[in-house]
This record gives C-alpha cells, structure tokens and sequence, in this order.
C-alpha cells in the first residue's frame, strides 16, 4: 500500500497528463490560445459529479456526458471564435469558464453543491470490483496480463533497437531489411545460448506452465519463470484496488497517448500542424481551416472533459473555486514547461508541476510568485519548455546516434552526404 | 478554363485591381507582368478569394467560383504557391507533401483515432504518393529533413509540389524564379514546362524577369495600378510603347532592371 496522501497525487499527476495534453494539442500543435481550459475541466467535473451523485446515474454514463458536454462547450465558443484568424478564442475561453464558475455557483445548489461544492460524489474506488484480498482466478487473470505485457515491450525493445540500429548501419550500407537480420539475430542468440545452457534459459523465462485449479484458486506449481515472479508479485503487492486503480488510470492516459499519436499521424493531425505552422498556405491547399480548428478543439475540450470527470470521481471535494482562472493557468504552465508540441513534454510538465504544487503548498499564495518566476526563467534560458517539439524517444535516439557516431569515429555530416548520394 | 471577368479588388480606399479581365487555358502558360505595387499578387488572392473581388467574375470551367471559401476554390482545381515562400517550415518536407495531398483520400476521424486498417492502408497511400511527389521534383533525398533547413531554391521547389499535389488544373506561380540565379531559373522553367507537359494544366505566372517570360509565356497580361495596359504575344507587349513606359516611370530597382532586360530581349531580336 501506498500512503494515501501520495496515492492521490499519483492519480493528479495522470489526470493532469490528460489534461495537460488535451490542451497541448489545441495550443501547441494548433497554435490557438484557450485560456479558459479549466472550463472544460469544470464541465467533465460537474457533469460526472452531479449526474452520479445526485441523479443516479450510472459510472460510464456520467463520464460519456462529460465528454459529450465538454465537446457542446467547444463548438460553442470554438465556432464563431476559429471562423477568424487572431487570438479570439483566447479571451472567449477565458470569459467562458469565468460565466461556468459563476454558474456553478448559483445554479441549483441541489445539483451542484454551489459555493461549498460537492462532496458526495463516489469515488472510483466504490465501483471497483476488486475484492480484497485478490485471489484466485482475478490473480491468475491479473498474471496473464503483467506476463503478456512484459513480452509484449521485449519484443518492442528489440524491434525498437533494430530500427535504431538500422538508421545508423544504413548511412553507411544502404539496405532496407537491417532490421529484420537483426531481430533474426537476436532470436538466433537465444536459441543457441538456450541450447549452450541445455534449456536453463528457457526454463528461467518461461518456466514450464503446469498449474493446478483447485479450492484455492489457480496456482502454478512450477516455480521458475517470468510467469512465477508476477504471480508472486500480485499475490503480494498488486492485488489491491489501490493498485487496479493505477492500473485503470494508466491504461487510459495509454489509450488516450496511443490515440492522439495515431491522430498526429494522420490527415487531420497534420492539417492541424500545418494550420499552426502558416494558416493562409494551409487554405489555399484546400484545408477547410475552420472546420479542422474546431475538429481539433473539440477533440481537446473532449480529453479535458474526460480529465474533469476522473477528477470527479477521485478527489473527496470539489468547488467552483477550484476550477478558476489560475487552474487554467496551472495547466498553460505544464504545457509551456514541458514543451508546446511534444506529448512527452506535457507528461513530464504536469508531473513536475503538480508535484511542485503540493510540495510548494506551504507557500499559499506566493505560490503564484513561484509560477512567474518559473515562467520567466524558462522564458530566458529554455524558451522551447523542457523537450521543445521533440518527444523523449526522438530526443533519446538523437543523443545515442550522436554518441554511437562518436564511438565509431564517423562524423554526421559524412552520413548525410552519403545517403544524398 | 480560368476566366476572369472585369474583376476590381478595393483595399479600403486604394484599387488594388481595376476592371481586369483575361482567361487561362489548360496546356496554355500566360504570364502576368506589371511593376511592383501593380497588384499581381492580389489578383491571385482575388482567384482564390482570400482577399474575394469587390465586383467581377471568376469562373473555372463555366463555374463561377468567386463568392466560394479559398479552400473549395482549392478543391476544384486551383494551386499555386507564394511570392514569399509559405512553407510549413516545421514540418518534414514529406509532410509538407502529405498535407496537401489530403483529398483524394478519405478516412474518418474515428478512422483515425484508432488507426484501422482502413487509415493504416490510405496512410500507406498517401506516403508513397507523397515520395513520387518528391521523386518528381528531385526532393526524396531530403525527405525527412525539415521544410526551413532546405536552401532557397529548393524551398521554391518543395513549394510547388504542394501546389502540384492538390492536382490542380490551373497553376498560379507567383514570382517563382525571384532569387534564383540563372541556371536555376532555367531549370525551374522546364519543370513548369514539365509539368504542363505531364498534367496538361494551365499555368499563370508572375514574373519580374522579362527575359524569362518573354520567352516561355505564349500569351501575357501587363497592368498597372491593377489595370490592365496591354495584353498579347510576347512580341507584341515587348514592342509596346505603353508597357516599356509603366516600367520606366518606376523607383524601383527591381523594375529598372527590366526595363533594361526589355531593351536587351528586343535588341537581341533585332
Ligand atoms: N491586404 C491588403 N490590404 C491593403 N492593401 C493591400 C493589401 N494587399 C495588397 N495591398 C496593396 O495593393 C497593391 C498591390 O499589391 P500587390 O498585389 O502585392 O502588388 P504586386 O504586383 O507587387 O504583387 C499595393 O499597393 C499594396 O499595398
Ligand atoms: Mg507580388
């Protein structure tokens, strides 16, 4: 178990991943101002919470409305503010989540808990089905997954430094299947290590799967193997509904990462960019500029909605007052430190942020001098934030090939003349 | 078929076009001259709406498309490229390719979201159009580099590829050989050739280089002060007193240096 103070912040970090992302998407690869972004973090909230605790409804409900708010928010203020080109939308979104925060104020304190907020919305932790302890078959299902998620990065590590590898064999032999004779290699080494050991290695990874079920659940009787040590892992440490809980917000912040790549990778994403980079170009190509804005900006609203409402279901308590002006700027500031255009960068920004803010606490209110000052600073001596437009992968693979061509004694700029030849 | 109809453009109080009328023809390279400030460039913007005609036509193949949105003017057959080049300057050069090449491909958002086979093979698409793009304008060894690291002429290059990508019918250059050297400018002008070639489409080009219009327009529209003063054969504007005079007038640098080249394309004929 983790001590609970640092297990809520755990969960604050990945819900500010959210929703430092979704706003990375709408200012740093559009490049349009919303200085209002905890607005849409209030609809999701308030959406989920009230829908919930006060009219019943059920968990995946609420969260669906959130998003489906947060996106009638976006379009909303989005479409008459992105028909035009300018920083309109910065000061609607700003006037939109000051009209929500009054809102939520005034309107239906039976609803909405008004001033003092509401404090009677269940957290996840009720609607988690995890018994305590875990045994058994959620134990056995548990393993399967951490094993089958083990092998699955392996053979991405491997595949991942065969393409890393690949780049650097090509500038000097030009062939494009490197890759594969590496994986082949690779594989190749097992088996003839594995035979070198007479199966000792095998049976160190994979153990051999006998399990017996019987009144105590599944239980491996093997005890050698990957497989084994997770067993035992979750036998001890993972089975909780603390420890589901991460899982559940890991595997969406993953989802949601996988998402937005595979978005960034595809026509609109690049439109999108393309809009940031020179709007007039980008028209006269035939982008519909509008549209693909709003597209985007209800695609980010969306994520931010989705934040609010898992911050809902989280946090004990939450009130208009939460959601004001500086949360908004809270959010710019993980965005602008991890680096506007770079997913990686907003993940290590709303971490480093959101732990600077409970860590700074004891500051109150001079925390906002802290802001200014961090501001200013990175204005001066990193104006691009933390990673700039790059993702930690790119910056990591620059870095070593830069080392490797060290190492060999081939300089870079050999590389590229070459590959123009 | 590109024509345009008595169209007049008014920035506030000033006339940037007055009452300008001509037509481009596919397979047919018209030049449009003037000296600078005659409102060349906003006639182009005035084709694709940005900035739309205060009064006039323009019609694309009997269609008028004037009071369209720029990117459905676009759509329907229209590409051209910037006087000062616009290039997503922080994207790949592949990329810059793929953005326009965006509409003969269809996938939906949710397509893309969750990458489907369906996005997966239309992306595939798209990246080998893309490369034979590249292929075509001598850019696939820089593919991957990014858009502002290229050097000056082949940003001008990349620039007309996209324009090239969205495939269009009628292709407006605005002032494409602008910083290029000699030999540069002479093999620009044989890809356009190139191009018109391969695509059958029609070109309006904005040239400040006498020489070079002289010699590849069949057919040219000199303005000035967005009016049209002359329009015809090479010859016959290179032999026009009206045309030789609106440069002469000029402070120009720029424009001083064509009145000589005029004087040098007409002497050499001689
Ligand atoms: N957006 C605009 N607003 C006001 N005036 C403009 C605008 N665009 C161009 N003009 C004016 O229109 C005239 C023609 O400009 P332009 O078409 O760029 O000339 P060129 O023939 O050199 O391309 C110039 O006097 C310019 O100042
Ligand atoms: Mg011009």
């Amino acid at each position: 178990m983790i001590n609970p103070y640092w297990e809520l912040i755990i969960l604050l970090c990945l819900i500010n991943i959210i929703f430092t992302v979704s706003l990375n998407l709408i200012l740093g690869y559009n490049g349009q101002f919303s200085l209002g972004h905890a607005g849409f973090l209030a609809i999701g909230c308030y959406t989920s919470g009230a829908l919930t605790a006060n009219l019943g409804w059920p968990l995946w409900a609420g969260i669906l409305m959130s998003i489906v708010m947060s996106i009638i928010g976006a379009v909303i203020i989005g479409y008459p503010c992105l028909r035009l080109r300018g920083d309109y939308l910065a000061i609607a979104t700003l006037g939109f989540a000051e009209i929500l925060r009054i809102m939520a104020n005034a309107i239906r304190p039976d609803l909405f808990g008004g001033p003092t907020g509401m404090q009677n919305v269940k957290s996840f932790y009720k609607y988690i089905p995890v018994p305590e302890p875990m045994n058994g078959v959620g134990n056995l299902l548990f393993t399967i997954l951490f094993t089958l998620v083990f092998f699955a990065l392996l053979v991405w590590g491997i595949w991942a430094l065969a393409s890393f590898l690949q780049r650097i064999i090509n500038r000097r032999l030009r062939w494009d299947h490197w890759r594969w004779l590496i994986c082949g290699l690779v594989v190749l080494a097992v088996i003839v290590a594995n035979f070198a050991c007479r199966g000792a290695l095998f049976y160190r990874i994979f153990g051999r799967w006998h399990y017996e079920t019987g009144s105590g659940g599944a239980r491996i009787i093997d005890k050698a193997g990957i497989f084994h040590f997770f067993q035992a892992l979750t036998k001890d440490s993972f089975a909780s509904p603390q420890w589901a809980m991460f899982a559940l917000f890991i595997v969406v912040v993953a989802i949601v990462t996988w998402m937005i790549r595979n978005y960034l990778i595809s026509v609109p994403g690049r439109a999108v960019v393309a809009i940031r980079e020179d709007e007039i170009a980008a028209t006269n190509l035939g982008l519909n500029c509008t549209w693909m804005k709003l597209q985007n900006f209800m695609f980010g609203s969306a994520l931010a909605g989705l934040a609010g409402a898992m911050l809902a279901h989280t946090i004990p308590l939450f009130k208009p007052m939460d959601f004001n002006f500086f949360k908004s700027v809270d959010v710019l500031l993980m965005v602008v430190l991890g680096g506007m255009g770079s997913i990686t960068g907003s993940f290590v920004g709303a971490t480093i942020i959101t732990v600077l803010l409970e860590a700074l606490r004891f500051l109150g209110d001079w925390r906002l001098v802290m802001y200014s000052l961090i501001l200013i600073l990175f204005m001066i001596f990193k104006p691009g934030g933390l990673l700039g437009s790059a993702e930690l992968g790119q910056l990591i693979r620059r870095r070593a090939e830069t080392a490797i061509q060290r190492l060999v004694g081939d300089d870079p700029s050999a590389g590229s003349e070459a590959r123009d030849a | 078929m590109l024509e345009i109809a008595d169209i007049s453009v008014v920035f506030g109080g000033l006339v940037a076009v007055k009452e300008l009328s001509f037509t481009v023809s596919p397979g047919q390279i018209v030049g449009l001259i003037g000296p600078n400030g005659a409102g060349k460039t906003t006639v182009f913007n005035a084709i694709l709406a940005v900035y739309p005609p205060t009064s006039g036509e323009v019609r694309l193949n009997g269609r008028r498309i004037d009071r369209l949105p720029t990117h459905r003017i676009c759509r329907l057959g229209i590409g051209r490229t910037f006087q000062n080049i616009r290039l997503f300057k922080d994207m790949s050069v592949l990329d810059n390719v793929k953005v326009a090449l965006h509409r003969s491909f269809r996938y939906s958002l949710f397509d893309a979201l969750l990458r489907t086979p369906r996005c997966r093979r239309q992306e595939r698409e798209i990246d080998y159009a893309a490369r034979d793009i590249l292929e075509y304008f001598d850019l696939l060894s820089v593919a991957d580099d990014k858009a502002s690291s290229l050097p000056y002429g082949k940003q001008k290059y990349l620039e007309i590829a996209r324009a090239y990508a969205t495939r269009p019918r009628i292709l407006l250059l605005d002032e494409p050989a602008a910083g290029l050297n000699a030999s540069e400018t002479e093999a620009l002008m044989d890809k356009v050739r190139e191009i018109m070639a391969d695509t059958h489409c029609g070109v309006l080009l904005i040239e400040h280089d006498m020489r070079l219009v002289m010699g590849i327009c069949e057919h040219i529209v000199a303005i000035e002060y967005g009016a049209k003063i002359s329009e015809g054969t090479a010859e016959y504007i290179q032999n026009d007193p009206k045309v030789i005079e609106a440069y002469l007038g000029t402070q120009d640098e720029k424009d001083a240096a064509v009145v000589e080249d005029l004087a040098a394309v007409t002497g050499e004929e001689e």
